[in-house]
């Protein structure tokens, strides 16, 4: 579980150009990264690997949610009473078509972002799945009637496990 | 546009890792390189896909987040999340049916300036009526391969 007080990994001027190049370019290849950047191939592969590995950056197909089948977008508020937080987040996590389960301060301890295809799946999961959930004691659920605005040009990479994506 | 099986096959064979090769995707699928190529300019055109740098929150220099729900006048929300939305560190602003009428997600670089820009500039917005500010403190899971292009 990502958590914002583990301390961030030092990059150095290289590693730093490298990300600056594929934020423009992200699928250069490393042949034209090491022209550009006037090193070898196999430190632009190298290093590449490493950022990935560390969880510093990854090079991401993201897909628009409207153009994957989802209609409705909503956001959940859960309390918890009877386990530990984590583990209720990490139950709700392995539920398909949340794609975002945050823990915040406070009660409700978690809020997710369901997406679904219709409301009838919506009311599906909420009543359904995210009920089932030992642990969720309360849940209120907002819909989101129209995205204005959506990026995930950030994310908390470096202690996500590869099967949660 | 909406994504056919083989258009969620690729999308999926990228998602973690979109330097993968066009080659290498095509022989997954069983399907050919020119396949693969057409396929992701067609969606890329639509704007259903765009390939990008996902960078680390923390090791980025972000070290706070909000995620602010608002409450405002009738007929007012949309102005309001349009105001929001214009911010470089609003990363999500979306009209809400329900106990709040917007919901937005900002990210910073410390508490102190995100507090500061939401007291000096979100809260008085024209519009604004109440403000609900919920602090993130750990992620389960992100999808940061979802997003929309508006």
């Amino acid at each position: 579980m990502a958590s914002p007080t583990k301390t961030p990994h030092m990059l150095d001027d290289l590693d730093q150009r490298i990300i600056s190049q594929l934020r423009t370019e992200p699928r250069a290849t490393s042949t034209v990264l090491a022209l550009q950047l006037h090193v070898t191939e196999a430190t632009i592969t190298a290093r590449i690997r490493a950022l990935e590995r560390k969880g510093v950056m990854r090079i991401s197909a993201q897909r628009d949610f409207r153009a994957a089948g989802f209609e409705v977008l909503a956001y959940v508020d859960i309390s918890v009473a009877g386990r530990p937080v984590q583990h209720v987040a990490q139950d709700l996590a392995a539920i398909d078509n949340i794609s975002i389960v945050t823990l915040v301060m406070g009660d409700p301890a978690i809020m997710l972002l369901a997406m679904a295809t219709s409301l009838a799946s919506l009311q599906d999961m909420v009543l359904g799945e995210i009920a089932k959930v030992s642990g969720v004691r309360c849940v209120e659920t907002m819909i989101i009637s129209e995205v204005l605005k959506y990026q995930s040009e950030f994310a908390s990479l470096a202690e996500e496990d590869t099967h949660e994506i | 546009m909406k994504f056919d099986n083989v258009d969620t096959a690729i999308l999926d064979l990228l998602r973690a890792n979109a330097r993968t090769s066009n080659r290498e995707v095509a022989r997954a699928l069983d399907i050919s390189e020119g396949m693969v190529r057409q396929r992701l300019k067609k969606m890329e055109s639509a704007k259903a896909m765009r390939i990008g740098l996902v960078a680390d929150i923390a090791t980025a220099g972000y070290h706070c987040s909000a995620i602010l729900r608002l409450r405002t006048e009738p007929n007012r929300a949309r102005d309001v999340a349009t105001a929001i939305a214009k911010l470089e560190c609003c990363a999500f602003s979306g009209l809400v049916l329900g106990r709040f009428d917007v919901l937005a997600f900002l990210i910073g670089q410390n508490r102190a300036e995100m507090a500061e820009l939401i007291d000096s500039h979100i809260a008085r917005l024209p519009g604004v009526v109440a403000l609900d500010i919920r602090e993130p403190v750990g992620s389960a899971k992100q999808r940061y391969d979802f997003m929309c292009v508006t």
